[in-house]
């Protein structure tokens, strides 16, 4: 189901981008390259070609991964060696779940496995090495052009850097005491994606992190106040509720207002069913295949997905700064009749899924 | 009606105003609330503090000359006599006729209008807050208490040409309301928007107040303050009209706060509290003018549409520029020209008859004629207001300046003015360096060591 374009576009750094990200040696040419490639200008023309977002976002696959390992290389010429066990680099939110517009923040992680064997001082060694990976991640692929996540959701937070164990007994913290930050966290995780690392050790993080879900399917029910948190602005009459004061007057925030509903309800949904696919497409499929949303529901759901995306990527263009708050804003004004008349038929949409999974929560489905 | 009687029904009415005029003036206790809490921390000792200042002078302009061009004997513009209101029967039966319906003893009449001129005074403001300098509070007070409000105030209450034509204000739509609420659109325009106000591509700010629930009491305190100004103006209780005039107040006050409400979940998509709370006083403007001539229904209706109104206008108006931080013009202005053309659309015979002011309104088979009345009346002070209130305070402007500095609007003014906050102990250490540069005793203090 997800679409994948045919797209050989004026986009993102090309056939040899792979080569050629994979080539910079330094830093700083990873970040002017960076700045090259995600030039909104020569982007904008392509926001609606389809499989836009998938190709965007193999590049900051690529971006991350290069400046990723840019880092290991980096700690080993500063005597730190080569990572001392194996580990996984997570990528959470829209890098999780490979979404990512042109202007994304930082969230994400770091999970390694401390061997059975190792003593206390190995132990510490490996924990140490890792706490200092995390720092330097977080900056160098802030100097990359990826800024830190304002909530902290950083491999350089200790929350966000541990041992498979410690991970496991967060999970278990997070069941135990279901409160709102830990129910936050909770979902934060479910997407997470491995960028770089061992796939084995990811793979038992993940089958941990659903194993939850399946023991305790009332967590489900937990995690709907979080999962319906953002309000969708369609007022009465099928208005769109703008910002009235500020800087984003008669704009909506489109994140918040639009795609983070999407987001958030078949994210919900897919955990109920211990789906493992973090891309919401790819769990839209799944519910699909499932038989757990039908399939007239799953097209209408997936066409108003594209949209979200689409208007998401568009909002950057609304505004003179390229900041990345103003890239959450569309402004209304800004939009042709047809596309406000798309906007509202996908937030009727969200708001649809909205109350379904309200319903769900209830057990009424 | 024997002597005894006749002074006994006297001494009830006289007893009734007097309460009312004490609710009137305790409404500035509203307006220092509801201005403090709509406006910013770091301004609220001068913002409340101002308003005991700017009564006291006013009371003391209007004492000396305002109450004589206001309600004294004189043409059909303005009164020419009664000045230095000395508190005798014998001066107001001089000066005074057109109060002289109301058997009251003169010096409860005063106090009761005195409240009038103050809550008019105490509109103004809110299109000085949080830039106008100290000492245009000194002289703007005196200004508008002599120059502004006796003109409108005679036309229509005096026995000027308004009265003569049978213009329906009964409690001061017009007089009161509008003349406060032209006064700050001037004074918001001439002084420009406050810092931080408009971002550069025309967007507006919200500056939000620092505390809700100062702006809620405010309100409260003013909507029982409003039963003295409406029901307080029939001069009397032992005909009993009063409680109709309390009757038809409150529900326009319900209906405004309702509406106001609605309409901004309706547009914002949150029930806005703000919004509400202007709803509320649009609506009890609006009703001033009418109070005594519509149905219960229509005063519903009346303050419905206020609450309405004034949510729109009060984002029209900062759209187009106008920094108004209360929204004082949407509020008082927009609402009090509302009122007032409300009466010539609903004004039923049977109580025009009673107060035996006017003709009824257009619903009630009046015709146009009341409608017309009030619209004149409209324009007239509309015209009048604005442009005095520009003259004078374009004048202030040249010759003493309007506005504090830049410094010492973003520093506050209560530090600027006053030399202290209004919340020492929030903002002495967080803004210390401000403190020390504008307080004398912090100054001092370091100079010790």
């Amino acid at each position: 189901m997800k679409a994948v374009g045919p797209l050989q576009s004026p986009l993102i750094p090309s056939h040899n981008r792979e080569q050629i990200i994979s080539q910079v040696l330094t830093i700083q040419e990873l970040a002017i390259l960076h700045r090259e490639s995600f030039d909104l200008p020569v982007l904008a023309a392509s926001f609606a070609f389809p499989g836009f977002s998938d190709q965007l976002n193999d590049a900051h696959d690529l971006f991350i991964r290069r400046c990723l390992e840019l880092c290991i290389e980096e700690m080993n010429a500063s005597g730190y060696g080569l990572p001392p066990a194996p580990f996984a680099f997570l990528l959470f939110g829209s890098g999780g779940r490979r979404e990512q517009t042109l202007f994304s923040d930082q969230d994400n992680g770091l999970l390694y496995e401390i061997p059975a064997q190792a003593d206390e001082q190995g132990e510490l060694q490996i924990v140490g090495y890792f706490a200092r990976l995390g720092q330097l991640a977080v900056r160098r692929l802030s100097e990359v052009g990826y800024p830190p996540c304002i909530g902290n959701v950083l491999c350089s937070n200790e929350r966000w850097n541990r041992p498979l164990e410690g991970w496991r007994e967060m999970f278990a913290e997070w069941h135990s005491q279901p409160t709102w930050e830990n129910i936050r966290y909770l979902l934060l995780a479910g997407d997470a994606r491995m960028i770089i690392g061992d796939p084995a050790l990811f793979a038992s993080w993940r089958a941990s992190y659903l194993q939850l879900f399946v023991e305790h399917p009332s967590l489900i029910s937990r995690c709907v106040s979080n999962t319906l948190h953002h309000r969708v602005p369609l007022g009465f009459f099928g208005r769109i509720v703008t910002e009235v004061n500020g800087q984003y007057q008669g704009a909506i925030h489109i994140k918040n207002g639009l795609y983070l509903p999407f987001v958030n309800c078949i994210r919900l949904w897919s955990l109920a069913q211990g789906i493992s696919a973090t891309h919401s497409l790819d769990r839209l499929d799944a519910l699909r295949q499932q038989g757990i949303w039908n399939k007239e529901l799953c097209e209408e759901v997936f066409q108003h997905f594209q949209q979200a995306v689409y208007f998401r990527l568009l909002a950057a263009t609304h505004w003179q700064e390229d900041l990345f708050e103003s890239s959450c804003y569309v402004s209304i004004s800004n939009l042709s009749k047809n596309e406000v008349s798309a906007l509202k038929q996908a937030m009727k949409q969200a708001l649809d899924l909205h109350k379904m999974t309200a319903s769900f929560a209830k057990g009424a489905v | 009606m024997n002597p005894e009687i006749s002074q006994l029904a006297t001494a009830i009415d006289a007893t009734w105003v007097m309460v009312s005029a004490i609710l009137v003036i305790f409404m500035q206790a509203g307006f220092a609330l509801l201005e403090t809490g709509s406006t910013r921390m770091k301004n609220a000792g001068h913002v409340a503090g101002k308003t005991v200042l700017t009564f006291g002078i006013c009371s003391l302009a209007f004492w000396a000359l305002g109450f004589g061009l206001t309600f004294g004997d004189g043409n059909s513009f303005i009164g020419l006599s009664g000045f230095f209101f000395d508190g005798t029967e014998e001066q107001a039966a001089a000066a005074f006729s057109s109060l002289s319906f109301s058997t009251i003893p003169v010096g409860i009449k005063f106090l009761f209008q005195l409240g009038f001129v103050g809550v008019s005074l105490a509109i103004a403001w809110g299109g000085f807050a949080e830039r106008a300098k100290l000492s245009v509070y000194f002289v703007f007070s005196v200004l508008f208490t002599i120059l502004i409000y006796p003109v409108v105030g005679h036309w229509v209450w005096g026995g000027g040409w308004l009265a003569a034509l049978g213009m329906q204000d009964f409690a001061g739509s017009t007089v009161v309301h509008l003349q406060g609420a032209l006064a700050a659109l001037a004074a918001t325009i001439l002084l420009k928007p406050r810092i931080g106000k408009y971002n550069k591509n025309g967007t507006s700010n919200l500056i939000p107040g620092h505390n809700q629930v100062y702006t809620v009491l405010g309100v409260i305190i003013l909507w029982i303050g409003w039963f003295g100004f409406n029901a307080g103006s029939t001069l009397g209780s032992t005909s009993g009209f009063f409680g109709y005039v309390a009757l038809t107040t409150n529900l326009a006050a319900a209906a405004g706060a309702v509406a106001a409400l609605a309409i901004s979940w309706i547009v914002m998509g949150k029930a806005d509290i703000p919004s509400m709370l202007n709803g509320v006083l649009a609506a009890l403007v609006a009703i001033t003018a009418s109070c005594a001539y519509v149905d219960p229904w229509a005063a519903v209706v009346i303050g419905a549409v206020s609450g309405i109104l004034t949510f729109y206008t009060s984002i029209y108006f900062d759209r187009r520029g106008i920094d108004d931080p209360v929204f004082a013009f949407s509020v008082h202005g927009i609402a009090g020209i509302w009122g007032t053309l409300s009466t010539g659309l609903f004004a039923t015979p049977e109580l025009v008859e009673k107060v035996a002011v006017g003709s009824p309104g257009l619903f009630y088979g009046g015709g146009l004629h009341q409608l017309g009345v009030q619209a004149l009346g409209l324009a007239g002070t509309i015209v009048y207001v604005l442009a005095v209130s520009f003259i004078v305070l374009g004048i202030m402007k040249a010759v003493m300046g309007l506005r504090v500095t830049e410094e010492e609007e973003v520093v506050g003014l209560d530090i600027s003015e006053h030399g202290g906050y209004g919340y020492p102990e929030l903002l002495h250490d967080s803004k210390k360096g401000h403190y020390e540069g504008g307080g004398a005793s912090a100054i001092s203090s370091h100079s010790v060591s």
